[in-house]
């Protein structure tokens, strides 16, 4: 039994040294002391001493989240000869210390009472043996911006066959549309297009552009992903000559140009679309390539969407490359990794009506004047006021559109002063005479070279102004700024001819979609979260499964690049080997006491118990392998015939019984999901959002394994109130577990009426990994209920245990 | 009233003195001294309080609340200011309070008002001595009677 202070962390609340005495009295325990820093190289090495010294068998860490240390944790005592799953952990830290700040005393009994719970556990736990699975290495990566080009050409650069699935029909992601980068100001399609090539030459690079994922099944080393993939209505023998494109009637605003300018709805992209995928040999695309000779191979691409189906371009293509009834073809591909590298998309600037965006012609946001300086773009370069054609004598730029604003993103972009600031430059380079003005509240130039762009702006004559205008107005003739000059205290309204809203950067509108998809916690502001923003950056909690670029979070260009080096890394760590260890949490089954009801048959989302027909009577088979380890059939057995490796129903039950053998009246058990509401629950520590210290939490890997046996044993042994927190409804780790634990306790609520119990003392809620405010408040909501009953406000039903039933 | 006790008004804590409100407020549209985002700042750095003659300045408009991205209300600061020193309040309000607490109005009707509005068919604005009653009760109630009548002036009579 290990206690760690983690320095103040847990020291500067909890008393370890009464932790300890405390543990040294349990039954069992052999061995007890505090560390500094248990986790720490001298602290394991103590752990290990520990172990061999005294010949222990069954090991009790009190610490941090078993998120955080777990792993180091099973290292170190396997490292000390014994099986790694004979380690249990007492989460002192997140779910104590940190969250009991203010009551040290009370915090104290908590971690008594976890390091009570945890010795319990471990006193019945059983050594198990990792499921050795084979890995599939072949990486997906969702989404062809700069991050996801990257991490492909790392991921093949080491010889594994790579599939890039993209939305759009172009490579490149938002950075393709810019002119210029920061910090050198340099020409971005300079080294875009070089990613570009590379990875159109790489013949292990499978490039499905307009293709979008459906459907993600699987886990580590063996997913299986839905691809649908519409037709680009052009096949193979395209030679990109354009003339379909001077045939075409149809118009449309071009999405490149922002709708700034008009496009055919058949247009040239630099980027081939490849036959289906599983029936076209690896070197397919080196083929094409080499046939065109070309690192530029263009053809053209029909925009199915808005094209009228005239044929017009059929009758003028030379080669017969247009294929008009060209189907969608959804298809399954088979990849051991997948990198989500979505990226971002721009705050909408009609949400700030203030700002006249819409309202008045010369009015455009950040990427829209990136447009206009673009060669490609739709003035060709040159800054044109879209009212009446002219240059602009003045420019004004209006900082934090949609960021650092609670009606929009309260978080920085980090990336739009340096946006601005990139674009002042650029227009007092070409325009010295221009009046180029800046409205900020902060200027952020923090990262490499980046304040020096900032001096540059400033030595070349843009004005500073700091203040965030309240409105942008016009009085008739021109347009004007309504500041405040802060720095003064003046107001300033001035006079620009065009105004530019730097407006901020958000998650992609399909975040969700693909998060949804891939089972991956999104963060209070909607991105998808890393497993750890230190110890596992670009992980996410589902394994082998990475993420680069914006969409976890908004990075630069440089930035991005590198996370999609990080993303790789973590993808070719998976595939250094051949099959990879995974954890024997599954459930097993108990022969002899299956009736053959096949309750558990319909539960099981993933087919992982076939009914069966053993010597005449009804059995069922599970396959071990397909398990994923929910324990939703274990908790919905009515006969007993199911339990779930490390989470066994006597393992639990002890856990319930430890927390409740004192002052079970006054306590909460809360049944917290591995996936959600246990990180929630850390989230709340790790934010040291307060809540009442009477909170004894029991991880289950998910909410469908809390059985009814659990919640009515907690109400038996006394409990004051009992939570169940799964995840959101479509957020299941496991489909449906949380589908299964609602109806439980739907039905247990029923049953402890029946007992005369006050079902309201049974709670359900639905907490995400980043809603620590959620559990925060929960807990406080139960607690004042809580009193209430005990005040005798409420009723709490039926017959409560004083003192609990000894067993 | 304490610098403390203001710091729970408004959301006033998350101010990160941008300068929306004052550029979006009416009063400094045409009362430059009349700053909040300056007024924040002296509450949050300083601790003082804004002046009574500040709080009375403010034409409660709520743009700065409107267009403040962070949720803070330089109104409502202004409006605790105004309610935790009401006996300072300017002469000129309390003559008004007194107007209503008399009449119902806080202004009187204007000669000829009430030929109009029976030439017009429209009823009598002043308010029948019921209901003139019910609002003195209200006052009375709510302990501003002493606020109401510690003006110098008489006001306008019935």
């Amino acid at each position: 039994m290990f206690v760690c202070h983690c320095g103040k962390n847990i020291a500067g609340t909890v008393d370890p040294a009464a932790v300890v005495a405390a543990a040294e009295k349990l039954p069992d325990v052999v061995f007890a002391c505090a560390n500094i820093y248990t986790c720490s190289e001298s602290g394991q090495a103590e752990l290990r001493k520990a172990i061999k010294e005294h010949n222990i068998d069954r090991v009790v860490v009190a610490a941090c989240s078993p998120k955080m240390h777990e792993p180091t944790f099973r290292a170190s005592i396997a490292d000390a000869g014994l099986n790694p799953y004979v380690l249990e952990m007492a989460n002192i830290r997140e779910h104590d210390s940190w969250v009991h700040m203010r009551q040290p005393q009370e915090a104290t009994q908590k971690a008594i009472d976890l390091v009570k719970m945890a010795v319990a556990k471990a006193r019945l736990l059983q050594p198990l043996d990792p499921i050795v699975v084979p890995v599939n290495r072949r990486a997906m990566i969702i989404g062809a911006g700069i991050a996801g080009l990257q991490a492909a050409l790392d991921i093949a650069g080491r010889g594994h066959e790579v599939i890039l699935v993209e939305k759009t029909p172009f490579l490149g992601g938002k950075a393709r549309l810019l002119d210029k980068s920061f910090p050198k100001v340099d020409c971005t399609s300079c080294f875009l297009s070089e990613k570009i090539n590379k990875v159109l030459m790489n013949p292990l690079i499978k490039v499905l552009t307009l293709s979008e994922v459906t459907g993600v099944d699987g886990f580590v080393g063996n997913f299986k992903v839905k691809v649908n993939r519409k037709g680009s209505l052009v096949n193979e023998k395209c030679t990109g000559c354009g003339k379909c494109i001077e045939a075409c009637p149809v118009q449309v605003p071009d999405e490149q140009d922002l709708g700034m300018s008009m496009r055919k709805a058949v247009f040239i992209v630099n980027t081939p679309t490849s036959k289906p995928c599983n029936a076209v040999p690896t070197d397919y695309l080196r083929e094409i390539h080499l046939s065109r000779r070309s690192f530029n191979p263009r053809t053209a691409v029909i925009d199915a969407e808005h094209c009228t189906r005239c044929k017009e371009c059929t009758k003028v293509c030379p080669t017969g490359a247009i294929e008009l009834d060209e189907p969608s073809i959804e298809e399954e591909l088979d990849v051991g990794a997948i990198v989500v590298a979505i990226g971002f998309d721009m705050f909408d600037a009609n949400k700030k009506p203030q700002y006249g965006y819409g309202n008045y012609p010369d009015i455009m946001t950040n990427l829209e004047l990136e447009r206009m300086l673009h060669p490609t773009g739709p003035t060709h370069g040159d800054l044109r006021r879209p009212s009446n054609g002219e240059t602009p004598g003045r420019v004004s730029f209006i900082q934090c559109v949609g960021c650092r604003d609670d009606t929009a993103n309260s978080y920085c972009a980090r990336v739009c002063c340096m946006i601005t600031l990139k674009q002042s430059i650029l227009l007092k380079e070409r325009y010295p005479e221009m009046r180029v003005s800046v409205y900020y509240i902060d200027v952020r130039a923090g990262g490499k070279e980046y304040e020096a762009i900032y001096n540059k702006a400033k030595r070349l004559g843009v004005r500073f102004i700091r203040g965030r205008p309240s409105a942008i107005k016009s009085d008739g003739r021109e347009l004007i700024v309504q500041v405040e000059d802060t720095l003064s205290g003046t107001r300033l309204e001035e006079p620009t001819d065009l105004a530019v809203l730097a407006t901020g950067l958000q998650p992609a509108e399909d975040t969700p979609k693909i998060a949804g998809m891939l089972k991956i916690p999104r963060d209070q502001d909607g991105f998808l979260m890393e497993a750890h923003i230190k110890l596992k950056p670009v992980e996410t909690v589902i394994d082998g499964v990475t993420v680069a670029g914006s969409c976890s979070g908004i990075t630069d260009i440089p930035m991005s690049i590198s996370r999609g080096h990080a993303a790789a890394a973590k993808v070719l760590t998976l595939f250094s080997k051949e099959t990879i260890e995974l954890e024997p949490i599954t459930s097993f089954l108990i022969a002899e006491k299956c009736k053959g009801c096949y309750i558990c048959t319909k539960m099981c989302p993933f087919q992982a118990i076939k009914p069966i027909e053993k010597d005449g009577k009804k059995a069922v088979q599970l396959i071990s392998s397909s398990c994923k380890g929910c324990g939703t059939c274990v908790a919905g057995c009515p006969f007993g015939a199911l339990d779930q490796h490390h989470f066994r129903d006597e393992q639990v039950m002890a856990q319930i019984d430890a927390a409740l053998e004192e002052n079970a009246k006054d306590k909460i058990i809360s049944f917290n999901c591995n996936w959600c509401s246990y990180a929630g629950a850390d989230f709340a520590g790790v934010s040291r959002l307060q809540y009442p210290a009477n909170t004894r939490v029991i991880r289950v890997m998910c909410s469908g394994r809390v059985s009814t046996k659990m919640i009515l044993r907690a109400f038996e042994k006394g409990a004051g109130m009992v939570l169940v927190a799964p995840c959101h409804p479509a957020d299941c780790h496991y489909i449906s577990g949380n589908e299964w634990a609602k109806k439980r306790v739907d039905s247990v609520k029923t049953l402890l009426a029946r007992k005369g119990v006050n079902p309201d003392r049974l709670w359900f809620v639905y907490v995400s990994a980043a809603e620590g405010n959620v559990y925060q408040n929960t807990m406080i909501k139960m607690n004042d209920m809580l009193q209430k009953m005990k005040s005798g406000e409420l009723s709490w039903g039926g017959e409560v245990a004083e003192t609990p039933v000894a067993k | 009233m304490t610098n403390e006790n203001l710091l729970s008004v408004g959301n006033i804590v998350r101010c990160f003195q941008c300068g929306t409100c004052t550029s979006a407020c009416t009063t400094n549209s045409v009362l430059p001294e009349y700053n909040p985002r300056r007024a924040m700042e002296m509450i949050l750095s300083t601790g003082a309080i804004p002046t009574v003659e500040e709080a009375w300045a403010c034409a409660t408009c709520a743009n700065c609340a409107e267009r403040c991205p962070r949720g803070v209300s330089a109104m409502e600061v202004m409006l605790a200011v105004r309610s935790n020193f009401a006996d300072k309040a300017p002469e000129d309000r309390r003559i008004m309070a007194r107007n209503i607490v008399n009449t119902g109005h806080a202004f009187n009707p204007p000669d000829g008002l009430k030929e109009i509005r029976t030439r017009l068919g429209l009823a009598d604005v002043a308010l029948d001595d019921e209901n003139v009653a019910q609002v003195q009760a209200a006052v009375e109630k709510a302990g501003l009677s002493d606020i109401v009548r510690s003006t110098s002036r008489g006001g306008d009579k019935r």
